[in-house]
């Protein structure tokens, strides 16, 4: 493989590690949306440079809406639900943010184990890749753990789907188009319907804090 | 009509007949509306399975994308007849909301418009032969039932609904996951066949045997949390206790089915790669399942909750079933569809006997069969036949189930499994005598039952012993053409 595309791919992944890591220890709930689109950038680009095969117009078609979606539309709608709901912070529940970038490391570590084991079995890509899909994946899930606003469950929820849709552009080369175009609407969907679910939230709790719906329990 | 055509019907007609919905001008007619395409639909659905009964397989388009067998067809049927008992039902619970104002006509439009969409989410799940595909339709039944779990309103109904939304599209994108990693284990196939369910049995035996592994983890724990299997089941009680009665009815008769439909469909292939693997990792599930059930349902206080609890039980029960070969996966079937009536039933009692008592707190629940002729009776026989009580069906496949641990000589599976079954019986009958038996509470007025009320109740109650004394011919055939699609030797 090409160096410059070897590297390229490395700077892509790399910012994805670190968009990750920026969402765990972040507060600031606008600065987090538009680190999940950059996040969204770097794996929409990804398919397209890992590709074994020359980039089609079906990839370049799933790719532009990825990147369309994740990047400006995901975004957009987070950062218009934080100013109609008036939330700006979220300071993290049971851990801090120095736990959750803490408990994020340890992801790292797990992932770079899951990733390397699985990673064997499939078609070899540069830079780990599966290493950081997994990452993403496990971060996704800490993230609607160790949260406490709504809001950032949905970006948590939008983060592991990110791991899983880099983790499937390298696994699995031929999925049928009609079938990712399908994916992408369904995530687009839940993310809408996410969006109404937490103005719902808002409207009944004065609030979006996620550790208020707590009435039902046992 | 070929099967093809009439499929495709099918899973058009509930979209545009819920999106027709939005034109009438009144909640009863959309409720009455919704009944009929329901009672269409589960018309459709018997005889699609008499066009398919015979044939091993209905190829039903061109790419193998859709196509139906024993296993899909039987489970359309049963899908069939929960929204339909379902959406008869509606017809009485919302008319008092109607009455109590909680339910207008914007509400039933886009209740109409959730619930026939789920129908054909749910369709589209049964009818997939490519697995991304069946994928999207159990994903897009969690996006179309959110707003019928919230509805009702109030925090408790939203807090319920969030969680769905959450838990279960986390535990959905593991299933995608584990679909990627089962289509990535057959590397060599041929363009746009991977991800084929039939293709992937041809090759069964060459797929990766790690990744295959990998794959059911994945998506044992992500279609499990949708199924409601322990422990990935937290969502379910809160979105069954919260949830008009005849969603929770549908939830747990059938939408917990299909998910768990989904995981079954990969026993056989991960069995050829590594044999005992997936009936292990479902058999150990399920009496999870059973045993949590067992100590939840002691302390509960709610009524729905306590049958949300029942749900996670059943389910295990019929996951144990998969996984203990063809004569368990035959009990496991017959489990899903007695289920599936008593639990419907249980839940059409409980909710319009809420609206009666004005709460679901057992403890104000006294007296129901003074209270309600038609639903008190209802409630304590359903809860009888959940429990196993002879001659209701449900005794019979869990006999059934017990006697395959029994000839597998599965000693310890046995012991657990009838301490948590046992523990199950004693603390439901407590709950079910203290509602149903007694004197209501004098605020509570006794009313006279709507004629519709005792036909739905007697039909299913009806069914029950029917299908506990006798199973016909039909049904049986119908069965064991699902057993030779998912009955894996052990």
């Amino acid at each position: 493989m090409d160096a410059h595309l070897t590297a390229t791919i490395n700077i892509l992944l790399g910012t994805a590690m670190v968009s990750t890591l920026a969402l765990l220890g972040t507060s600031r709930l606008r600065t987090c949306a538009r680190v999940l689109g950059l996040q969204g950038l770097a794996i929409g680009l990804l398919p397209a440079l890992t590709s074994t095969e020359h980039v089609t117009l079906r990839i370049g078609a799933v790719m532009l809406g990825n990147i369309i979606l994740k990047s400006l539309v995901f975004p957009w709608l987070l950062l218009r639900v934080c100013r109609k709901l008036s939330v700006r912070r979220d300071p993290g529940s049971f851990v801090g943010m120095g736990g959750a970038v803490l408990l994020g490391v340890l992801c790292l570590g797990a992932a770079a184990w899951v990733g390397t084991t699985v990673g064997a079995q499939l078609p070899t890509h540069p830079g780990g890749v599966y290493i950081v899909a997994f990452f993403l994946v496990l971060t996704g899930l800490l993230l609607i753990i160790v949260r406490r606003r709504a809001v950032m469950q949905v970006m948590g929820y939008l983060t592991l789907e990110n791991g899983i849709y880099l983790f499937g552009s390298c696994a699995v080369i031929d999925v049928p188009f009609l079938l990712e175009f399908g994916v992408l609407l369904d995530v687009f969907a839940a993310v809408f319907v996410m969006g109404a679910a937490l103005r719902q939230i808002h409207a009944e709790f004065s609030s979006d804090d996620a550790t208020q719906l707590s009435e039902l329990s046992g | 009509m070929s099967s093809a055509n009439l499929v495709f019907v099918m899973l058009a007609a509930p979209i545009a007949a819920g999106i027709a919905g939005f034109a009438m001008k009144s909640p009863a007619l959309i409720l009455r509306w919704v009944a009929v395409v329901t009672g269409a639909f589960f018309l459709a659905s018997i005889a699609l399975a008499v066009q398919v009964f015979g044939f091993p397989e209905v190829l039903l388009s061109t790419d193998r994308a859709l196509r139906v067998d024993g296993f899909s067809v039987f489970h359309i049927v049963v899908l069939g007849l929960t929204y339909f008992g379902s959406s008869l039902f509606a017809l009485a619970y919302f008319r008092h909301e109607v009455a109590e104002g909680h339910f207008d006509t914007t509400m039933a439009r886009r209740y109409a418009a959730f619930w026939l969409a789920g129908l054909s989410a749910m369709l589209l799940v049964l009818v997939s032969n490519n697995l991304g595909l069946m994928w999207v339709g159990m994903e897009t039944t969690t996006i179309v039932t959110a707003y019928l779990v919230g509805m009702h309103g109030g925090g408790a109904a939203i807090e319920a609904m969030w969680k769905y939304l959450i838990v279960c599209s986390v535990g959905i994108a593991f299933a995608f996951m584990g679909t990627l990693l089962c289509a990535a284990s057959a590397p060599h196939a041929a363009a746009g066949e991977a991800l084929l369910w039939t293709h992937l049995m041809d090759e069964r035996a060459h797929l990766n045997p790690q990744l295959m592994k990998a794959a059911f983890v994945f998506l044992a724990v992500g279609y499990g949390t949708k199924a409601g299997l322990a422990p990935m089941h937290t969502w379910l009680p809160d979105a069954h206790s919260q949830a008009p009665a005849p969603v929770s009815a549908m939830f747990s008769g059938f939408m917990l089915n299909a998910a768990l439909y989904c995981v079954v469909r990969y026993v056989p292939i991960v069995e050829a790669t590594s044999p005992g693997f997936g009936p292990g990792l479902l058999v150990g599930l399920g009496l999870l399942s059973v045993l949590v059930a067992a100590v939840f349902i002691i302390f509960q206080r709610d009524a729905k909750r306590m049958l949300a609890y029942h749900t996670v039980e059943h389910i295990g029960i019929i996951a144990i079933g998969y996984g203990l070969g063809p004569a368990g996966a035959f009990a496991a079937l017959f489990h899903t569809l007695n289920h599936t009536l008593a639990k419907a039933l249980a839940f059409f009692s409980v909710g319009r006997l809420g609206q009666i008592y004005g709460s679901h707190d057992m403890g104000r629940i006294r007296g129901a069969i003074d209270a309600h002729p038609v639903y008190g009776p209802a409630l304590f026989g359903s809860l009888l036949a959940l429990v196993g009580v002879a001659p209701f069906a449900i005794f019979v496949s869990e006999f059934l189930l017990v006697r395959v641990m029994v000839q597998q000589a599965r000693w310890l599976l046995l012991v657990t499994f009838l301490v948590g079954v046992g523990v199950i019986f004693t603390a439901a009958l407590l709950h079910g005598i203290g509602m149903v038996f007694g004197k209501p509470p004098e605020d509570v007025a006794a009313i006279e039952p709507h004629p519709g009320s005792k036909l739905l109740s007697f039909a299913f109650l009806g069914a029950l012993v029917f299908l506990g004394v006798w199973m016909p011919a039909p049904l049986r055939q119908a069965i064991e053409s699902a057993v030779h699609i998912v009955g894996i030797q052990p």
